[in-house]
């Protein structure tokens, strides 16, 4: 028997089974929030509470062991932006993204590529080039730090072996900043490469067995099938590996410590110096925030940008 | 003997050596049962060991006093101690310098000694050097005590000098002025040898002593900088053409002072008298001398390390006993610091012949030239900057009045 | 779901064949690979050598008179931190931080996911908006809120703020998503709550998620460096990688005494990457997937 209307199925339930399913949507929904509850405390004390703060902090003048700290409107904003030595880390960590994420974009990519074959020794392979993502970013700069000396460093050694004289990184500001992106993508290339594989995995292997009867060799495969099939994981490495080089630090800290003459000195360590070392902790706060939205601007200019397609 | 004269006699003794017993344990009581002392400071450099040393054989004669010491470059310790000191984490004794003073009690983190900690020290003016005992006192108080003075001093390496013909009665022929100096500096650089490593890494010291000597200071009454003037410019030019001009120097920025001296190929080295036991202990053969005067006034870069009892949040009377005897104890064995390289401020210390045989005695003659850091609040604003400056202006990055401008700059924003 | 496996995904393609291809592809692998390790054996070597043979050119690699001077020193020092002590630090850290990320983000990953609630979207969405922000800005007021409460140079201080971070909430979510209905479905129906269910039923299916997690919390729990250069000043509250950089600065020219440091900094993570390191692939690759 057809029904000649449509019926609601909490219409169609007898009160005291709604009175049932109403008692069973409240114990889930309290269920939710006992389950949700513990990692939001989590999340409002060491996230959304901080933040307002330091928002709060970077519009006023306030100083350790002040009581009281006074509004002072954008005051704090002007005194990070007209910093020359602000905008010289802006510069120096803009010229550190551009150069490192091409490296740890096509170098692991490759890397994939070629691991992702049947070959002998593969997962010695790739866990070599993973290897250095389970170090801490102390000891990958001391490693470079040490590799790298220009008195007693094996790789200055064999250079002037070979009749060449470079010079020493340490005081050449544009080899210093090679140095850490030398360093980093050691470091991070083995990550990406392990995401890329993940990539390449998911991509059916029919598509390789119809391009090669089509007549395409290897290196057609891989613009034609590859490469196009593994854009949502490209899009996703890029968008991580920028935001975070936009946030590097320890490296510089340790290798050059901002150096030679401010010529590697990042946003994150002007920061960190301003608020812990000059103790100006408002102005601090102040240039967090602006490297926040400096961010922000740029992944979303990004988002716009790449997103386009992302069909299968 | 009859029984009771012997009687008396036993019965005085046991009361005269039960009563000694019994002062003996009041006065350990009064030093209490195993506590900790935090002791900072920013020795890092090997006078750094020595102290080390010290530590441990303080720490063997006290058994019940614990020092942990922690030591951090000094622009790292007063980051950490202006950090912890309102936090409640101050370390219960430190050492820094006098310079420090206006920053410091700017943000009520230094306790005062009293006359009562004076006495329990065993301090009086009449037993230190003026300049460091008179260091100790900021706007009419005293925040601190002194351990030694150190000085900027040229070191010169023997077999380059004797090897340049520099070398006269068997003592080096030591350069007194600036004309002196770049003629040895001249001698001094053939093949692989320098005439100085001007020891830029480091927080520009060598420079202060060079600009006081031209005339200038490095702030004004107000403690606004000055670093900018004629005199400063001329006398980082000066700096600059050994490299540029006169080619007496390595290129590039020489890592770390002892490092580079201990080569064994830079003829002189101009830098505080702490670096002593490193070349001592590498075996070199060097000699200690004044730093020449470069410009029209002789002044010598020197200053004064002292100890200071940090504001804590929840003062400990018998820690600051503990801190005391610790202090006190230090000072009376700073002959043995001396081998740090610094000069003790204890005068009687300084007469005796253990101390004139160290390298650094010869030191002491410049005792009326020496010139302090000047205590102002922005000094340590001045010190965490200056290393960068000085750098670029050693990559050609900028010429002396333009990094010294931005770097006078750079302190006056700083809203300190 | 899918799962990063080699070996069938190998059986899957044409049978081996060791081409010249093959062949020349391997050797190359193998010349790279140990490029790549190079500067790790280099540091490992330098921490045996006295220290004359350290600044002894020309480079030689292995030590004439290996001596464990070094590891004696940058394991007791008390000059600085000392690295025995920043282990046991960044241990117990590392493992706190996991096992709390763990359980937070895991109930809090299956409540958005499975359970419907008033608020669910404005939850999620302020959860996944919080990824955007960058933790630099909570540098300085976390130091302040920490200062206030005493709780500098302490393990909360260390542990806590890291179990506000979304990524773990927005992958255990993901995971949740994908598993049928049908068991839970079965579970409601004899009568189970929506906790049982997702104690009993859901957890057991995500082990691999957790798994991951778990892998990816430690690892960056133990490497990070730059809250924990902050909120410690004493030496003996430090976790390793700040440690070791005072390390570097304490004793800068001693290199031997550095690079032991960082040797027994890097061997435990590097011994267990060799131990379980199919798993920490797998878990790092399945924290990138979208399914």
């Amino acid at each position: 028997m057809t029904p000649s209307v449509i019926v609601r199925p909490i219409d169609a339930v007898p009160p005291a089974a709604r009175r049932a399913m109403i008692a069973v949507q409240r114990r889930e929904a309290w269920s939710a929030y006992a389950l949700l509850a513990p990692y939001l405390v989590a999340f409002l004390a060491f996230m959304v509470v901080p933040s307002s703060y330091g928002l709060f902090l970077s519009f006023t003048d306030f100083r350790l062991g002040i009581a009281h700290p006074h509004w002072t409107g954008l005051s704090n904003f002007a005194y990070v932006l007209t910093d020359p030595l602000f905008r010289t880390t802006v510069t120096n960590t803009i010229v550190f993204v551009l150069e490192s994420t091409p490296a740890l974009i096509v170098i692991p990519l490759a890397l994939a590529v070629v691991l992702n074959q049947r070959l002998p020794f593969r997962a010695f392979f790739r866990g070599a080039f993973f290897l250095p993502f389970t170090l801490s970013v102390t000891v990958v700069s001391i490693c470079w730090w040490w590799l790298l000396d220009p008195n007693f460093g094996p790789v200055y050694f064999y250079l002037k072996e070979l009749g060449l004289h470079p010079r020493s990184w340490i005081s050449t500001p544009a080899l210093a900043m090679a140095a850490v992106v030398i360093a980093t993508v050691w470091w991070t290339a083995g990550y990406n490469m392990v995401l890329f594989l993940a990539g390449l995995q998911e991509i059916p292997f029919h598509l390789y067995e119809a391009a090669r009867i089509d007549g395409a060799g290897g290196w057609r495969q891989f613009w034609t099938v590859t490469l196009p099939l593994l854009r949502p994981t490209t899009l996703f490495v890029i968008v991580i590996q920028l935001i975070a080089s936009f946030q590097v630090f320890g490296q510089v800290y340790v290798m050059t410590n901002g150096g030679p003459g401010n010529g590697t000195r990042t946003v994150i360590q002007y920061v960190y110096e301003t608020a812990f070392v000059q103790l100006q902790m408002s102005e601090g706060a102040a240039a967090a925030w602006v490297l926040f939205v400096m961010i922000l601007a740029f992944s979303l200019a990004q988002f716009k940008l790449l997103s386009g397609h992302t069909e299968y | 003997m009859p029984r009771r004269r012997f009687l008396r006699i036993f019965g005085a003794s046991t009361a005269a050596v039960a009563g000694g017993l019994w002062r003996t344990a009041r006065r350990s009581a009064a030093v209490p049962a195993n506590l900790t002392l935090a002791f900072w400071n920013g020795l890092t450099g090997p006078d750094g060991r020595v102290m080390e040393g010290i530590v441990a054989d303080f720490m063997s004669q006290h058994p019940t006093i614990k020092i942990e010491q922690q030591q951090l470059p000094w622009t790292d310790f007063h980051t950490k101690m202006l950090m912890s000191i309102p936090a409640g984490q101050a370390p219960d004794v430190a050492i820094m310098h006098t310079y420090e003073k206006p920053r410091y009690v700017q943000s009520g983190a230094l306790t005062e000694f009293s006359d009562a900690d004076l006495q329990a020290l065993g301090f009086q003016q009449k037993d230190f050097a003026p300049r460091a005992w008179d260091g100790g006192i900021y706007q009419g108080k005293r925040y601190s005590v002194p351990l030694d003075i150190h000085a900027m001093c040229l070191y010169i390496n023997n077999p380059l000098f004797k090897s340049a013909n520099l070398w006269v009665d068997n003592e080096p022929k030591a350069p007194r002025n600036q004309a002196e100096f770049l003629a040895a500096c001249q001698a001094l650089t053939k093949g692989d040898h320098w005439g100085v490593a001007w020891l830029q890494r480091g927080v520009g010291w060598a420079f202060q002593m060079l600009l006081w000597q031209n005339g200038g200071d490095m702030f004004d009454a107000q403690g606004e900088p000055t670093l900018d003037s004629p005199a400063a410019i001329e006398a980082m030019q000066f700096i600059q053409d050994l490299n540029k001009k006169y080619h007496v120097t390595p290129e590039g920025i020489t890592g770390n002072p002892a490092e580079a001296f201990q080569t064994g190929k830079i003829g002189m080295a101009v830098h505080g008298d702490w670096l002593t036991p490193a070349f001592v202990a590498a075996n070199m053969d060097f000699t200690v001398v004044p730093a020449p005067t470069f410009f029209k006034q002789r002044a010598v870069w020197a200053g004064s390390h002292q100890f200071y009892l940090p504001v804590q949040r929840r003062p400990d009377s018998a820690k600051r006993e503990a801190a005391l005897v610790f202090i006190k104890w230090i000072s009376e064995h700073s002959l043995a610091w001396a081998q740090g390289g610094h000069i003790p401020a204890r005068t009687a210390l300084t007469a005796t012949p253990g101390f004139r045989a160290r390298k650094q005695a010869v030191l002491l003659t410049d005792g009326s030239y020496w010139h302090f850091m000047p205590a102002v609040p922005k000094i340590l604003v001045e010190e965490s900057l200056i290393t960068a400056a000085q750098e670029q202006i050693f990559l050609g990055r900028a010429t002396p009045k333009e990094a010294l401008r931005s770097l006078n700059d750079q302190i006056k924003r700083a809203r300190i | 779901m899918a799962v990063l496996e080699f070996e069938k995904a190998g059986l899957r393609r044409a049978p081996a064949r060791f081409s010249m291809g093959a062949i020349l592809a391997v050797l190359s692998l193998a010349a790279l690979a140990a490029a790549w390790l190079l500067p790790l054996a280099w540091i490992a070597v330098t921490s045996l050598k006295p220290a004359p043979e350290i600044i002894r050119l020309p480079i030689r690699w292995l030590p004439a008179h290996p001596t464990a001077h070094n590891f004696a020193v940058a394991l007791t020092t008390n000059r600085t931190a000392p690295i025995s002590r920043a282990f046991l630090n960044s241990t117990i850290v590392a493992v706190s931080e996991t096992l709390l990320t763990l359980a937070l983000d895991t109930m809090a990953g299956y409540a958005l996911a499975r359970l419907e609630f008033p608020g669910r979207r404005l939850a999620f969405g302020v959860v996944v908006a919080s990824i955007m922000v960058p933790f630099q800005v909570t540098l300085v007021p976390l130091y302040l809120m920490f200062q206030q409460a005493g709780w500098l140079n302490t393990y909360q201080a260390l542990v806590l703020p890291g179990l506000s971070r979304a990524f773990g909430v927005f992958l255990m979510r993901q995971f949740f998503l994908t598993l049928p209905r049908d068991l839970s479905d079965a579970a409601r129906i004899d009568g189970a709550g929506p906790l049982t269910v997702f104690t009993r039923v859901a957890l057991p299916l995500v082990r691999p998620a957790l798994a991951a997690l778990g892998i990816f919390t430690f690892l960056r729990s133990w490497n990070e460096f730059t809250w924990p250069l902050i909120a410690t000043s004493r030496n003996d509250m430090m976790t390793l990688p700040v440690a070791l950089s005072r390390l570097l600065g304490s004793f800068f020219v001693e290199y031997g005494i550095v690079m032991a440091g960082a040797t027994v900094a890097a061997l435990p993570l590097i011994i267990v990457f060799f131990v379980a390191q199919r798993q920490i692939i797998q878990g790092v690759a399945l924290t990138g997937m979208k399914d």
